[in-house]
């Protein structure tokens, strides 16, 4: 297994350097790189897949370069690299939150368009976003909606109670719902905490159970919740509450379809991840990014919302978080 | 003024002093606040299920620990033996190579009892105090659980069918792993008190000077009850991962807390020499309702650590008491 891995890699690493050699070469079409944390996850694979298909369509060559492992100074290397072979544009999911900065700016006075993806770092241009927090909350109301058929009543099981993207989430929830009259039928009857641990968070479902009996809905914001909670569903399949939540596609593979516990969950989509990272080079390299609290609209007909990043100057969210149904989540197991 | 009273009620009285009695008191007193508090809801057949499903693999992992603090150690260790027994039960499950539960069961139990083994060799001929002992090694294990892992979860669809169920059947109306509960206090039981290695742990941690001097290799002893102590931890493992039908590297964090707070509630003394199977059992079963029962009750999710962690601190203060005074009238007793 290894071998074959090592060997893989040794393909990759030649094919890479055969791009790379393209990219140097011929000076026709301008080169845009993506950095991946590492070269063997397959949700990092997935991101590559959606920067490359977005490349072909803008026109420009799409290359590839990651680390063996999460290294930040492996990184550093790379990015060197790439600079000296005068690509146009690196997309990265850093593997520190500082460490690359002098690297990237180094990169970016130079006129290369650097923009983060999945995760972020200082000197980056532009942090690609996978998680909106509205766009998380209003795909999380409208699955309650959904699932209760319009009026019922539903609980929140959440992570910790400190956690800042779980509460920044279920705030968010709250306005969507208070400030739309359709969902006002809806009961939000408790939110609570699982602490993103098996044993509380089955504890605090089965609480639920208890406490509503005619609770319709139970909606979990944090993979490790989603799974307790759609567990303790399918060994009651006759409690006829359903999960609904942000959960990973290869963990909910038995408890995600029409006739299961999780009719369909939400997470965001590595592909769309990666294609917007390709125009976003596109769009900073042909000066479409404005200042923050402007708009502009991509070579994919999108239009982008720039709001301060942090660590990043800028930062755009890729969109709503990608559904899992019972149709492709056999297909997404294998992924991540 | 004992004497006064009638022979009857002087074994009453007698039995009410006995630490035992006096934690079941407590724990019924709990109960009923807990029931009147809750509505109702608490001592129903689905809460008490619920109950002793979630929490018998911590009621379980309390008596390894009754060993180790008998011998005046401790093992801050136990959460991450756990993760790394269920983590490469659960691995090696989804490559297909454990075909069998039982299998399953026995190796986890290997792999904790070989984590035991290396604690106690350390602890033992490597003279490390026990609590930074365990704490070292915790991390190693801990380390070793996401190493084998490489970080990711082993979900549910990749785990034997009878594995996941055999946590979820139940036996003349008794969860399954519960019975595991109840087997290991009959064993334990019988073990403590009537047989020759359970007198020497006794001897070992009430003095060790006089064990060493009566002939009890010291060494011996520490390693063996480490040993079985890293054996009941990853039997627990098992049970965590056939209970929740997922491995997941960071599982049971923490879980060494709620179980020596279950034995110092049960009467067991951290100086070593103390305690007994029937108490713990009773503290594990009240930490158990503590936690099952604080968000049954409404209680708000920021209250209930603090809450948890003060009705510990009484629980214990009663018991304490409660023995202090039994003492001081046994000797009392002895001078009449």
């Amino acid at each position: 297994m290894k071998k074959l891995i090592a060997m893989l890699l040794a393909v990759l690493m030649i094919v890479g350097l055969a791009a790379c050699g393209n990219g140097g070469g011929s000076s026709d079409k301008p080169v845009y790189a993506i950095i991946c944390k590492d070269a063997s996850n397959p949700y990092m694979s997935r991101m590559v897949q959606g920067f490359k298909e977005a490349c072909d369509a803008i026109g420009v060559t799409a290359l590839e370069k990651s680390p063996e492992t999460t290294s930040a100074e492996d990184q550093i290397a790379i990015i060197n690299d790439l600079v000296a072979q005068g690509v146009k544009g690196i997309a990265i999911a850093a593997n520190d939150a500082a460490a690359l900065e002098a690297t990237i700016k180094a990169a970016t006075d130079k006129g290369i368009a650097v923009v983060t993806l999945d995760s972020d770092t200082a000197g980056s241009q532009m942090f690609v976003n996978q998680a909106g927090v509205k766009e998380v909350a209003q795909v999380l109301v409208d699955s309650v909606m959904d699932m209760t058929g319009g009026e019922g009543e539903f609980a929140v099981l959440s992570a910790s109670s400190t956690a800042t993207n779980q509460n920044a989430w279920i705030e968010a929830m709250k306005a969507i719902i208070k400030d739309d009259a359709k969902y006002a039928n809806l009961k939000w009857v408790e939110t609570v905490y699982g602490d993103d641990e098996s044993q509380k968070s089955t504890d605090e479902m089965q609480n639920l159970m208890t406490k509503y009996p005619n609770l319709e809905v139970v909606c979990c914001p944090t993979t490790v919740g989603v799974l307790a909670a759609a567990q303790v569903v399918a060994n009651n399949p006759d409690c006829g509450i359903k999960i609904a939540g942000l959960g990973l596609p290869s963990e909910m593979k038995d408890y995600v379809g029409d006739d299961k516990a999780c009719p369909y969950m939400y997470l965001w989509n590595p592909i769309d991840v990666g294609n917007c990272g390709a125009y976003m080079i596109k769009a900073i390299l042909d000066g479409k990014v404005g200042d923050v609290g402007t708009s502009f609209t991509a070579d994919n007909n999108t239009t982008y919302e720039i709001t301060a990043g942090d660590p990043a100057e800028k930062q755009i969210i890729v969109g709503p978080p990608f559904k899992f149904t019972g149709e492709n989540i056999n297909e997404w197991a294998g992924v991540y | 003024m004992i004497q006064t009273k009638s022979k009857s009620l002087g074994k009453f009285s007698g039995l009410l002093r006995s630490r035992e009695s006096s934690l079941l008191l407590v724990m019924i007193l709990l109960v009923l606040v807990i029931q009147w508090r809750s509505g109702g809801a608490f001592l129903t057949k689905t809460v008490i299920t619920q109950l002793t499903q979630n929490y018998a693999y911590t009621m379980v992992l309390s008596f390894g620990m009754l060993l180790v603090l008998l011998i005046g150690g401790i093992d801050i260790s136990i959460g991450a033996t756990l993760a790394l027994s269920g983590m490469s039960t659960s691995l090696l499950m989804a490559d297909g190579i454990i075909t069998n539960p039982l299998l399953a069961f026995l190796f986890s139990i290997v792999v904790g009892s070989i984590c035991g083994s290396v604690i106690g060799v350390t602890i033992s001929k490597g003279k490390v105090i026990p609590i930074i002992a365990t704490l070292g090694l915790q991390y190693i294990f801990r380390g070793l659980t996401y190493l084998v892992s490489g970080t990711k979860w082993v979900p549910s669809d990749k785990m034997l069918a009878g594995y996941k169920s055999f946590a979820q059947g139940s036996f003349l109306g008794l969860n399954n792993l519960f019975w595991i509960v109840i087997i290991m206090f009959v064993a334990m039981f019988v073990f403590l008190k009537w047989t020759n290695f359970g007198r020497q742990i006794y001897e070992v941690g009430s003095n060790p000077e006089a064990a060493k001097i009566s002939g009890i290799r010291i060494d011996r002893v520490k390693i063996a009850v480490y040993t079985i102590n890293g054996a009941i931890a990853g039997l627990a493992g098992a049970m965590y991962t056939s209970m929740y039908a997922t491995a997941q590297g960071n599982m049971a964090n923490g879980a060494e807390m709620d179980v020596i707070a279950a034995c110092v509630i049960g009467g067991v003394s951290l100086d070593g020499g103390q305690g007994s199977a029937f108490g713990v059992l009773l503290g594990a079963t009240t930490i158990a309702i503590i936690s099952k029962s604080l968000s049954l009750v409404g209680i708000d999710a920021f209250w209930q650590q603090a809450l948890k962690g003060g009705i510990i601190a009484v629980a214990v203060l009663i018991n304490v008491i409660v023995q202090r005074n039994a003492a001081r009238r046994a000797l009392e007793g002895r001078e009449i």
